[in-house]
């Protein structure tokens, strides 16, 4: 139970060993091996979520024998009679194993636990990227110019996406956290812990994805209606993905007219999104000059094709109850359909 | 003498149903009259009346004149005449206009408005009008959610004790004298040939043939204006004020009183006159982006929009509050507020590039009072109208009193003519 003093902090390269031993041990127990997947806590996935795991495995075993141990202590007491043990004995029992005990063992969990936080706190070397919690999405602006310290409100430009965050494998990325509307928190359950994002002030985060892949993140804190259904995707990939992608990000929409975009700004879409190469500048709602090229649709609920955005643009209320957009439905199908191809043309 | 009596539970339930079976057994035999033609016995009357009038008091205990009301205001008493002529003066008659024999034969007959609206306080006429009375055949207002139409019918019905029949005609039925189609009883004109000149005549009563309103003066800007509006934007709000699915007594009754095909007809009249002859305000989009493509913000309007209502403050005569108002009308209309999740109002509204889907009206010189009305009806979610209305609702649930009022402002100002600023 003690703090293993080989314990890398901070990693300068991820021990590839600690993940492999996290795994055979999720291997070892059908019932946690059930909890993998995209999110996850058993599915670590990053240097502080890694971290996480291990203590929770250190702090399972060592709850286990504590628990056999009072429960053999339990059956001790039923057996035992005042004739066989002198109250001397009694009181020694509390002493040391009600009070000194805990004692020992609770300043070394609380001594590890602490030791372990400046290490989450390392300083990032990687991008920054601002993410707002919105009621029921999320807003995603790479590469912002942040300040230091406490902050009030999210900083402006970057390159604008949304409900999907792309970040380098083996680097820091500094998250900042901010919300326009209600509180919302950040968890990226396979990356990191839980972080509130709260109007008024911004919260940092700093994701280190040790290996390539897709994980789920989840809104942690009721927001309303729709809180269920507020989901995220991150995907780590090599850095030079990661820049090739933030780049590719900042171009203006691959398509800049046509039928879909006059449809799209005659029935007023514009005001509330942005698709840019286009007079559509709305910012009320989600960022769509790349709309096509991300996983999901209506925030990690739907797969994105285009029968979804159909189904999205028609019925929003139907397909996510709780939503603020409205529902589309009293378009022309024509209508609808052009501007649902050429939102799926927008990659 | 003594009567021996013991009251047991037995007897008082045998004397209650036998009270029930009474009651019955009068009403089935049918000796009740209840003939309109003989009218009340004087005390029955009396006690009717007395029910009545205690009913409406305490009933209306709680209701008093809104803030922002005033039932002086000539604009309401224009509004609701043209209702009046339809909805109420053929019962109570009006300056100038007799009562027919036929509701005298009423039992009770609709009074004089004239003689008696004196004897009622403001929030009981507003009871009234709004709910009716049973037994009466005194209608209740057409819907329940238009409370601002039920003040504006209060209001006329103040000023109707020293309105001139001359004064009646003019404002109820734009100036041409009773007896013409207009008159009372237009529902049954409509059947007949030149269905769409009654109609017109009968729309005109308020709105105009122009389509621009009618009143002038202090009631200027009584009615909203719907000339030019989208052809379709126009007939899928008769249509939507016919089935009720918009609220408006005022409204409702008009649009249900003509076909479809005359309402077409009618919304193809008023979407082809000229909008206004006042100038058309610079309104654009405002800019996309940075010069770098970079959009504009994450979190937006921050200092940014502080900065903007200085220096368009300045730059005006209006006293500071007014034109700091008119600028966050101007920025909610232009810009929005992302943040407050408020679009700008102009990407469906605005006059520019009319591509724009048609059923979405221009609001630009709009009376303020109509903006502010209806978006704070959207608001409290008792606004209907055609399959697009829904989208307001969204949001209108985000704007603050203060905002509804700016943005209700501005696009009031916006149809001003700037040759002359001070026009009322």
């Amino acid at each position: 139970m003690l703090h293993d003093p080989t314990d890398p902090h901070p990693p300068p390269e991820p021990t590839r060993s600690r993940a492999g031993a996290a795994k055979a041990v999720a291997a070892a127990l059908p019932v946690l091996a059930s909890c993998s997947g995209p999110q996850s806590t058993f599915t670590a996935a990053g240097s502080e979520s890694e971290s996480i795991l291990h203590l929770f495995y250190v702090m399972l075993a060592g709850a286990s024998v504590i628990w056999l141990f009072v429960i053999g202590l339990s059956l001790y007491a039923v057996r035992s009679t005042p004739a066989r043990d002198s109250a001397r004995i009694g009181v020694r029992l509390i002493v040391w194993g009600g009070c000194v005990f805990p004692t020992v063992v609770l300043a070394l969990l609380l001594y590890w636990g602490l030791e372990k936080m400046p290490g989450y706190r390392r300083p990032a070397d990687g991008p920054r990227i601002a993410v707002s919690g919105e009621r029921f999405w999320w807003r995603v602006a790479y590469d912002v110019e942040g300040e230091p310290g406490i902050v009030k409100s999210l900083p402006t430009g970057g390159v604008e996406s949304a409900n999907e965050i792309w970040i380098p494998v083996g680097r820091r990325t500094e998250i900042l956290l901010g919300s326009p509307d209600v509180i919302h928190s950040f968890w990226v359950p396979a990356l990191a812990g839980k972080t509130d994002m709260i109007p008024g002030r911004v919260n940092r985060i700093v994701l280190e994805p040790l290996v390539a892949g897709v994980y789920n993140g989840v809104c942690a804190e009721f927001c309303g209606d729709a809180h269920a259904q507020m989901g995220l995707r991150v995907v780590a990939v090599p850095e030079a993905e990661y820049a090739a992608h933030v780049a590719a990000m900042a171009e203006p929409a691959a398509v800049v007219s046509g039928r879909g975009v006059d449809a799209f700004l005659g029935n007023g879409c514009a005001a509330c999104h942005t698709v840019r190469g286009t007079p559509a500048a709305g910012s009320v709602g989600p960022d769509l000059t790349h709309v096509a090229s991300r996983l999901t649709l209506g925030a990690g609920l739907l797969e994105n094709n285009r029968e979804n955005l159909t189904a999205f643009i028609r019925a929003t209320d139907h397909v996510k109850p709780g939503v603020q957009m409205p529902a589309f439905g009293m378009l022309p199908d024509d209508d609808i359909a052009v501007i649902a191809n050429w939102l799926g043309e927008l990659r | 003498m003594r009567i021996a009596f013991t009251l047991t539970w037995k007897k008082v339930l045998a004397a209650g149903f036998g009270a029930v079976v009474l009651a019955l057994a009068v009403s089935f035999s049918g000796l009740v009259s209840i003939a309109a033609s003989t009218g009340h016995y004087s005390i029955v009357g009396w006690f009717l009346h007395w029910t009545m009038q205690n009913s409406v008091d305490r009933q209306s205990m709680l209701i008093s004149v809104p803030e922002g009301v005033d039932l002086a205001d000539p604009a309401l008493v224009q509004r609701t005449a043209g209702h009046f002529a339809t909805g109420c003066a053929s019962c109570h008659g009006a300056p100038g206009v007799p009562q027919s024999p036929v509701v005298l034969s009423m039992t009770p007959h609709p009074p004089r408005l004239e003689k008696n609206v004196g004897e009622w306080k403001d929030r009981e006429l507003f009871w009234i009008v709004k709910h009716g009375i049973k037994y009466s055949g005194m209608p209740a207002w057409v819907t329940q959610d238009r409370d601002d139409e039920v003040w504006a019918q209060v209001a006329f019905l103040r000023a109707l004790p020293d309105m001139t029949a001359e004064r009646y005609t003019e404002l109820a039925l734009g100036g041409t004298p009773a007896g013409s189609p207009a008159e009372p009883g237009g529902e049954a004109a409509a059947a007949s040939t030149g269905v769409f000149e009654t109609a017109l005549a009968d729309c005109s009563r308020c709105h105009g043939r122009d389509g621009l309103g009618r009143g002038s003066g202090d009631a200027a800007e009584a009615f909203p204006v719907i000339a030019a509006q989208p052809k379709a934007y126009l007939l899928a709000t008769l249509k939507a004020f016919s089935t009720g699915a918009r609220q408006s007594g005022l409204m409702q009754p008009p649009a249900r009183r003509y076909d479809d095909a005359t309402l077409a007809a009618l919304a193809d009249w008023y979407a082809s006159q000229p909008r206004t002859n006042r100038s058309e305000p610079a309104l654009r989009m405002s800019e996309t982006a940075g010069g770098d493509g970079i959009p504009r913000q994450i979190l937006p309007h921050g200092s940014r929009s502080e900065s903007a209502i200085v220096a368009s403050a300045a730059a005006g005569n209006l006293p500071p509050d007014r034109a700091a108002l008119l600028d966050l009308g101007r920025m909610i209309a232009q810009e929005g507020i992302a943040a407050r999740k408020i679009p700008a109002c102009e990407s469906c509204h605005g006059l520019e590039g009319r591509s724009k889907n048609d059923h979405y009206p221009y609001i630009n010189g709009q009376p303020e009072w109509y903006a502010k009305t209806h978006l704070e009806l959207w608001k409290e979610e008792e606004r209907g109208g055609t399959h697009f209305s829904h989208l307001m609702s969204k949001i209108a649930i985000h704007l603050t009193d203060e905002q509804i009022e700016a943005v209700s402002a501005w696009y009031a100002e916006q149809g001003r003519d700037p040759a002359k600023p001070d026009a009322p």
